[in-house]
């Protein structure tokens, strides 16, 4: 697969911030590429790097193999942008916002019409193609903002926190809308703090922090790249003390945390380790409510590459 | 191009804040300076002022002069000391002389009344000056002088060489047009607002299409220039029905129209892309240029433009406020296009300027930070 986007050993600084520390990337056709981290690790500052919005100190980026300026006109026509903030006209309607933007990519009118009522539909706005986003709910401005974005089927859409403020009815349909453009043959870059969102719909995801890659991979790898294989949550209480040791003692357990009510428990990738458990609970007549197992999340990953939380 | 006139038009004219300012204010302000000073705005309606005078020796040539223009210029009625005091406090008159040896006036405070009883007084000692001197120095020439004097009239207008004259209040309407031009600076900021990525996430989605920023510049600078060119048409219209006498044929008045709408809306751009501070903060500076501006052409105070022209003349030459002004005085006053040319061309000289470094700035444009 050819490279839609490379980015070599990018700086940014604000000042004495530096919010993009050598980023290396590469984005390949046809994936959805998550770019995920917690507020400020320089997600927002990567995509508008990558548009020519800003300047950067170091380092060269290539779009469509070539360097993206912000008189490169002919490759810009094969981009869409969807902004964290709504960006659309506030005294046009649906239907004049998506025309407008749709416009400055697509000069046929019949085309263009065609383009628009698509993107209608795309982000189910019909019945309110002729309101004002002044009277759209949240949800709705997000949706009239992705269709704006991407009325005029680009090849390459960037998306950067599309779902932030939606409630999770809207979040679900702009996910699968998302999966949708990428099926219809669009590469789109994804940015997110919302891990389950990343985990979802991306292909590959890149985990970045203080402006640094710090995992890159699919979902599966990445998590292949921390100690944990399962967490074992367990609803018991009066545990003593030496029981807890004895727990800690068992095989492939390298985590114990009890809090008098919930003990949770994180052990490395095994087959038996939940039925060892329940080995041990049972010959020590120790009472217990629910049992549950969860495999590790992207947060699990990010904890253990940072030892912080995700959207700490 | 012809749809992103279209929206931009749309966009804009429901924008209530830039339909007010550029479209309403002046209204508002033309009806107040008609409410202000109405009864002055044409000479023909000039009202002799009601004058005391208070004799204290009647030999005085003054009474004379008093007499020669009472009925014209001013009222007289004659009053002791006291009375006159009384009928000035009352209103009944707009100030009154004592004729003694010395000649002394008393007026309540400045205006148009105090103005013409004081040009009298001064007029009259100028004369008697001139009369001593010429009886002490050339007493042969003393005939001829006094038959010069005869025919000098005083008066309250400024009178051309083509013999026109013109109201000062009418300058304040002609200050008013211009400042109305100016005004269209905020549609202009309003636009770049929309533009520039650092200014509104409107302005970073533009940024990223493929379209030529010259065609985003131009389609919203027609679309602006259209929507002002309208309002300062209505704005004519409505000064014209208030009377005010605003010279030249209405083809003339159209063209300055257009040239302080494209002078205007190009100001404001200038501003938007220069000053890399907030949409709020441009807003500001743009009101704060075009008071400024208008206060140099007479806005506020009428003789300021005379004040500008004997201390920085280079300032009216420049300043389109005072040039907009200007082509209204000159279409008033002069008979030869020459003047009213020069203003228009220095207008639309300064609106390529301001588009083309508009443009060089908005062109390749990226930010440090947004």
């Amino acid at each position: 697969m050819t490279n839609i986007i490379e980015i070599n050993n990018l700086v940014k600084r604000y000042k004495n911030i530096v919010a993009l520390d050598h980023l290396n990337l590469e984005i390949k056709e046809g994936e959805i590429f998550g770019l995920l981290g917690p507020n400020g690790s320089g997600k927002t500052t990567s995509i508008n790097c990558i548009l020519s919005l800003l300047n950067y100190d170091k380092g060269e980026i290539l779009v469509f193999g070539k360097p993206l300026n912000p008189d490169s006109y002919e490759s810009k026509r094969n981009i869409g942008v969807v902004f964290q903030n709504v960006a659309v006209f506030d005294k046009l309607s649906v239907y004049e916002n998506i025309d407008y933007f749709c416009g400055l990519y697509i000069k046929d009118k019949k085309e263009r019409k065609i383009l628009v009522n698509e993107a209608i539909d795309f982000v189910e706005l019909n019945e309110y193609r002729k309101m004002k986003p002044k009277q759209l709910s949240g949800g709705l401005l997000r949706r009239l903002n992705i269709a704006c974005g991407i009325a005029h089927k680009p090849k390459l859409i960037l998306m950067d926190e599309p779902t932030v403020a939606v409630d999770p009815q809207s979040r679900n349909q702009i996910l699968e809308g998302i999966k949708k453009l990428n099926k219809n043959g669009s590469t789109i870059i994804y940015t997110s703090h919302y891990m389950e969102e990343v985990e979802q719909i991306c292909t590959r995801i890149a985990i970045i922090d203080h402006g640094r890659c710090i995992a890159l991979g699919s979902k599966e790898k990445l998590k292949g790249m921390i100690n944990i294989g399962e967490k074992i949550t367990v609803e018991t209480i009066a545990l003593s003390d030496e029981q807890l040791k004895q727990i800690k003692e068992l095989e492939n357990i390298f985590d114990v945390n009890y809090d008098g009510e919930i003990l949770k428990i994180a052990s490395t990738r095994a087959a038996q380790n939940l039925v060892n458990m329940l080995n041990y609970l049972q010959k020590n007549d120790i009472q217990f409510g629910k049992v549950y197992t969860e495999l590790p999340t992207l947060n699990d990953v990010f904890l253990e590459l940072t030892g912080k939380e995700l959207r700490d | 191009m012809k749809l992103s006139l279209k929206y931009s038009f749309l966009n804009t004219i429901r924008e209530f804040s830039v339909t007010f300012w550029c479209g309403v204010f002046p209204l508002i302000l033309a009806t107040l300076f008609y409410l202000s000073f109405g009864a002055y705005l044409n000479n023909d309606e000039f009202e002799p002022v009601n004058t005391g005078v208070v004799i204290e020796s009647s030999d005085s040539e003054f009474l004379e002069v008093l007499e020669s223009i009472d009925g014209e210029y001013i009222n007289t009625k004659e009053y002791n000391l006291d009375d006159a005091k009384d009928a000035l406090g009352k209103g009944d008159i707009n100030g009154y002389y004592i004729v003694s040896e010395d000649i002394s006036l008393k007026v309540p405070s400045e205006g148009v009344s105090a103005s013409i009883l004081s040009g009298i007084l001064s007029s009259y000692e100028k004369n008697i000056t001139l009369i001593k001197d010429i009886l002490a120095n050339n007493p042969e020439n003393l005939d001829e002088a006094l038959a010069a004097m005869e025919g000098s009239e005083i008066g309250v207008n400024d009178v051309s060489l083509s013999g026109k004259v013109i109201s000062v209040n009418n300058q304040f309407f002609y200050a008013l047009i211009a400042m109305a031009c100016l005004y269209g600076n905020f549609l202009g900021t309003f636009a770049i607002n929309n533009i520039q990525a650092d200014l509104s996430p409107l302005g970073m989605r533009r940024s990223v299409t493929p379209t030529h920023k010259m065609q985003v510049i131009l389609s919203e600078f027609i679309t602006n220039v259209s929507i002002h060119f309208f309002n300062l048409i209505v704005l004519i219209i409505y000064i014209k029905l208030l009377g005010v006498v605003l010279g030249g044929n209405i083809g003339l008045i159209l063209i300055v129209c257009l040239a302080g709408a494209v002078n205007g809306v190009a100001l404001g751009m200038l501003i938007g892309v220069s000053c890399k501070k907030s949409a709020n903060f441009k807003t500001g500076i743009s009101l704060a240029v075009s008071m400024s501006l208008s206060f140099l052409a007479g806005l506020m105070f009428a003789g300021m433009k005379g004040v500008v022209q004997v201390k920085a003349p280079i300032v009216n030459l420049i300043n389109p406020a005072a040039l907009i002004s200007d082509t209204f005085y000159s279409m008033t006053v002069f008979d030869s296009m020459e003047r009213f040319t020069m203003d228009i061309a220095i207008l639309l000289a300064e609106t390529v300027v301001m588009l083309l470094i508009s443009f060089i700035i908005v062109r390749r444009e990226r930010y440090d930070s947004i």
